[in-house]
């Protein structure tokens, strides 16, 4: 286990720039490419879920997608090295009934903004939506001309992001506790909070893939991809626990 | 399509290794309730009142003086320190420690017994343990065991609902705090002040753009503070005596400005303070008279209403009184006192003070500020 996530991401990088190097079109070489899109379907979750989360009431993939071009260069009759770039979208809703739930709630009137920092019981609405630029690097192994599985990492960069939501009385009390778990009870009726400043630029993880070919150039796809980090940064502390993105990308995809 | 389907098997699998809950991990060190096993023989009167970090509860005066074993429910897998059940002095204030069932928090509350509630007040007595002033009052109780000194917190204010907007700010800054200055007799002592503030962008979100200061018997039940502030400020506690009139001394001055700065009490429409008592009587299950109902409901015994407390621009210290000479404000009775439940305590007794009379609805002038001194229930 790398514990050091500088060195991780070092690491990381020089595995995507080695293959990326290694597919550039040689002339003589056997290449492969693919446009793909497709739907993100999961959540941004903490793992595990921690034992303040009592119950998700709810959940909602909502309309996420993933738009993408593949390059693959094939070693061999099975093994082949595979980058590209996509464009997508992870995103979900969520209601689940939280006790002692460490949060920021956030609170404005007009110009001027105000917070209430501590653990809140109750309900809270989670929205996240982010758009990423994703660059994925993996190794592909093709059971038979029919069927390919693909393994390996990925680096996101986040273009847009939305992580807010609502905490709320849905009828059997909320209430936040003043800074911390004994501090006064604040009864809530209904406040909200927003996070999106503070997500993280980059989102690093692994997929791992699979392709079948349905009807000559057309394939189905499904790729499942975990970050390793959360979205927010390490010492953040406005929630207590880290948020992953675990998706799975389903969609086709055009091979030329 | 078997791989898709390994696939998905893996997904599951991260989906319920990521439901694996350890649930021994409540945080909360709360004291619930608080109660006496039947064999103690306590007569408990009305319902302890428990706030966050303090318990005020009533008794008749027994046999074992003020050596007393309450028993508590606590939060969930939360334990106490001294074990519920332990026999106690408390003349004096007792500290108990709550730790959370995870270990990781623990809270020390002061439980207090108040027996024959005091009904003079000098407002000579307070703490600012929480960041805000608290009056309480020091009785002297006659037990079988002689007289027993006996501290009760029988004052309440919105201080603790409006601790969150105030963080870092000194005690004199909350809407209700204690002042030294010159007072009804001329000389320096300590006061009740009551100041009508801004509550800041917070406050304003809650529907709430002031504070009110207010000072009441009873007790403020800040979980209710922001949903519904009326139903926050509990009114009154037992009295086994009969009221007759309430005496006691105020300096107000008006503000001029409203919340958002606006010139809207000027001389001639200033606001007005609020100074009253009430006595009504006390239902089976405990439920006090709070901010929506103490003045109509028909509960209500009798009341004792300053009507209209002039602005005392002079600095000088005024007396209650409706008329000029009468130095009291007498209890209006609306209905007969039952004399028999009046020994048992079922009435409560409650006075009043606010810096704008209509605080309640969040409605007053910034700085408006009512000082109160040297006040005493005359009873029968």
């Amino acid at each position: 286990m790398i514990k050091d996530k500088y060195t991780m991401r070092k690491i990381l990088l020089g595995f995507c720039l080695s293959t990326l190097i290694s597919v550039v079109p040689v002339s003589g070489q056997d290449y492969s490419y693919r446009l793909k899109a497709g739907f993100n379907i999961g959540g941004t979750s903490p793992l595990p879920i921690p034992s303040e989360v009592k119950e998700i009431k709810k959940y909602s993939p909502t309309l996420a997608f993933a738009l993408g071009g593949e390059i693959t260069r094939n070693l061999n009759d099975r093994w082949g090295i595979m980058t590209g770039l996509r464009f997508e979208t992870k995103g979900m809703t969520t209601n689940a009934k939280v006790e002692n739930y460490k949060i920021t709630l956030d609170v404005s009137e007009g110009d001027n903004t105000g917070h209430v920092k501590g653990y809140f019981t109750g309900d809270v609405k989670t929205k996240v939506r982010n758009e990423y630029l994703t660059i994925p690097v993996a190794a592909v192994y093709n059971i038979s001309p029919a069927f390919e599985i693909n393994g390996g990492l990925y680096m996101s960069m986040r273009l847009n992001g939305e992580f807010s939501g609502k905490a709320y009385d849905s009828g059997e009390g909320a209430y936040i506790r003043d800074n911390d778990p004994t501090g006064e009870k604040i009864g809530i009726t209904s406040a909200t909070y927003d996070f999106s400043r503070d997500l993280r630029k980059m989102d690093f993880g692994f997929q791992l893939g699979t392709h079948w070919n349905a009807y000559r150039q057309f394939s189905l796809y499904a790729d499942f991809t975990m970050s390793f980090n959360s979205i927010f940064p390490k010492d953040y502390d406005s929630i207590s626990f880290g948020m992953y993105n675990i998706y799975l990308n389903l969609g086709f995809a055009y091979n030329f | 399509m078997k791989k898709l389907n390994l696939l998905l098997l893996l997904c599951a699998v991260l989906t319920l290794s990521s439901c694996e809950k350890d649930d021994n991990t409540n945080s909360e060190a709360d004291i619930k309730s608080l109660y006496f096993a039947p064999e103690d023989n306590v007569k408990l009167i009305g319902t302890p009142v428990i706030t966050n970090s303090r318990i005020t509860f009533f008794v008749l005066p027994g046999d074992d003086g003020l050596m007393l074993a309450p028993q508590f429910t606590l939060s969930k897998g939360a334990k106490i320190s001294p074990a519920s059940g332990t026999e106690l002095d408390f003349s004096q204030p007792q500290v108990y420690k709550v730790t959370s069932e995870d270990g990781k928090w623990s809270k020390e509350y002061t439980v207090a017994v108040s027996m024959d509630m005091k009904l003079k007040y000098d407002f000579e007595n307070f703490e600012s343990s929480k960041g805000y002033d608290e009056f309480y009052e020091r009785a002297y109780i006659d037990t079988d065991k002689g007289t027993q000194e006996n501290l009760q917190y029988i004052w309440a204010s919105g201080n603790s609902g409006i601790k969150l907007i105030m963080s870092g700010k000194p005690a004199s800054d909350y809407p209700t705090s204690a002042a030294e200055m010159i007072g009804p007799t001329g000389e320096t002592t300590t006061v009740a002040r009551m100041v009508t503030r801004s509550t800041g962008p917070l406050g304003s979100f809650a529907g709430m753009p002031i504070a009110a200061g207010n000072l009441f018997i009873g007790w403020f039940n800040s979980s209710k503070a922001m949903g519904d502030a009326l139903a926050a400020t509990e009114f009154g506690f037992p009295v086994n005596k009969k009221p007759v009139a309430i005496k006691g001394w105020y300096r107000y001055v008006s503000g001029t400005k409203d919340y958002n700065g606006n010139e809207v009490y000027p001389a001639n429409a200033p606001d007005s303070c609020s100074i009253y008592a009430v006595l009504y009587k006390s239902d089976e299950n405990g439920t006090r008279l709070d901010g929506s109902s103490i003045l109509t409901s028909d509960r209500v015994v009798a009341k004792a209403i300053f009507k209209e407390p002039a602005q005392t621009l002079d600095g000088q210290w005024k007396p209650f009184e409706n008329n000029e000479g009468d130095g009291q404000i007498n209890f209006e009775y609306v209905t007969d006192i039952d004399q028999e439940a009046l020994e048992q305590y079922k009435y409560n007794l409650a006075v009043v003070f606010s810096s704008s009379y209509k605080g309640a609805e969040f409605k007053g002038a910034i700085d408006s500020e009512l000082l109160i001194d040297d006040v005493e229930v005359i009873v029968e």
